[in-house]
């Protein structure tokens, strides 16, 4: 790799380098970085509350629990509905003096026999 | 030397973080601040004229990345995608110092802050020099030279083409090889 030359002359840029970076070295030393953690992280915990899709997310185990929960409820009163309804068309079809199939069937039949009637006797 | 990349096992190790972070792991971002404070601090403190708006653009870049974590694709770098948040921010601060500074106090930007710990004098030339340097120059340097950044991820992270991140750096250390030539020729 070429490298170019920097700033100082040869020999010299490691020098430059070490002086450049105790220029942008912040004071303090690990107090300084123990501070700076610590105020990241409060900025940051305090505006916690008004992101939503993390209030979103911190909640979604609760949502995912409560959404099955409701499918159960509405599978099972969906159950249930089509059960009674059921129940009810069995208990007018046992209340009933005729049963409507049979009504239907004769009706048909008696209709047939009109027409081959009306062809036997017809001019 | 480029900026440090983790190893697979810390990525997948810094991958599973993110994601806990993601799902609203509060002790999870904490590792990750841990983590990357001190590079976050290096990128902003070459780009901001001052410690204070190093720290400040740090602060912000780490409540921004916070706030965009659910955006953040796991395959990516994380320190890459930080930094880049980071130096936003603090060319951001360097915007918005300019227009005050031009507004208020237009004598700030012919007055050096001058370090009292520059002892050397190779360190005070050098803060010196650094001062005069156009913003962008010094921020390209600083990257470069001392945070060993390659020219297309300062590019990267300061929204500059590769070739002008080269450019800068060229001009920046001619400009300093000048300003210090006294100083070489002395010893």
């Amino acid at each position: 790799m070429r490298m170019e030359p920097r700033i100082g002359p040869a020999g010299r840029d490691d020098e430059v380098t070490r002086a450049l970076r105790a220029l942008h070295a912040p004071a303090g030393g690990e107090a300084f970085w123990e501070g700076l953690e610590r105020r990241i992280l409060a900025r940051v915990t305090n505006t916690d509350d008004d992101i939503w899709w993390r209030q979103f997310s911190r909640w979604r185990r609760e949502l995912a629990l409560a959404g099955a929960a409701a499918a159960v409820v509405a599978g099972f009163a969906a159950h249930h509905s089509n059960h009674v309804r059921s129940l009810a068309a069995y208990r007018e079809i046992e209340s009933s003096t005729v049963a409507p199939v049979q009504v239907a069937s004769e009706t048909e039949r008696e209709a047939s026999r009109d027409v081959t009637l009306r062809y036997v006797v017809g001019p | 030397m480029t900026a440090p990349s983790p190893e697979p096992a810390q990525a997948d190790a810094e991958r599973a973080l993110v994601r806990e972070a993601q799902s609203g792991s509060e002790s999870a971002f904490a590792v990750l601040v841990h983590t990357h404070m001190r590079r976050a601090y290096a990128v902003a403190r070459a780009i901001c004229a001052t410690h204070e708006d190093a720290e400040d653009a740090v602060q912000d870049g780490f409540l921004h990345a916070y706030k965009a974590l659910e955006r953040f694709r796991p395959e990516q770098a994380f320190a890459a995608w930080l930094n880049r948040i980071v130096a936003n921010a603090a060319l951001d601060i360097g915007r918005r110092r300019k227009v005050r500074d031009a507004d208020t106090l237009p004598e700030t930007l012919s007055v050096p802050l001058f370090d009292p710990s520059e002892r050397s004098e190779l360190r005070g030339r050098l803060g010196l020099a650094l001062r005069v340097l156009p913003d962008r120059q010094r921020s390209v340097l600083v990257l470069h030279d001392v945070e060993g950044y390659t020219h297309g991820e300062i590019g990267t992270m300061l929204g500059i083409p590769e070739g002008t991140a080269r450019s800068d750096l060229h001009h920046a250390r001619a400009s300093l090889r000048e300003r210090l030539r006294d100083l070489w020729s002395e010893r």
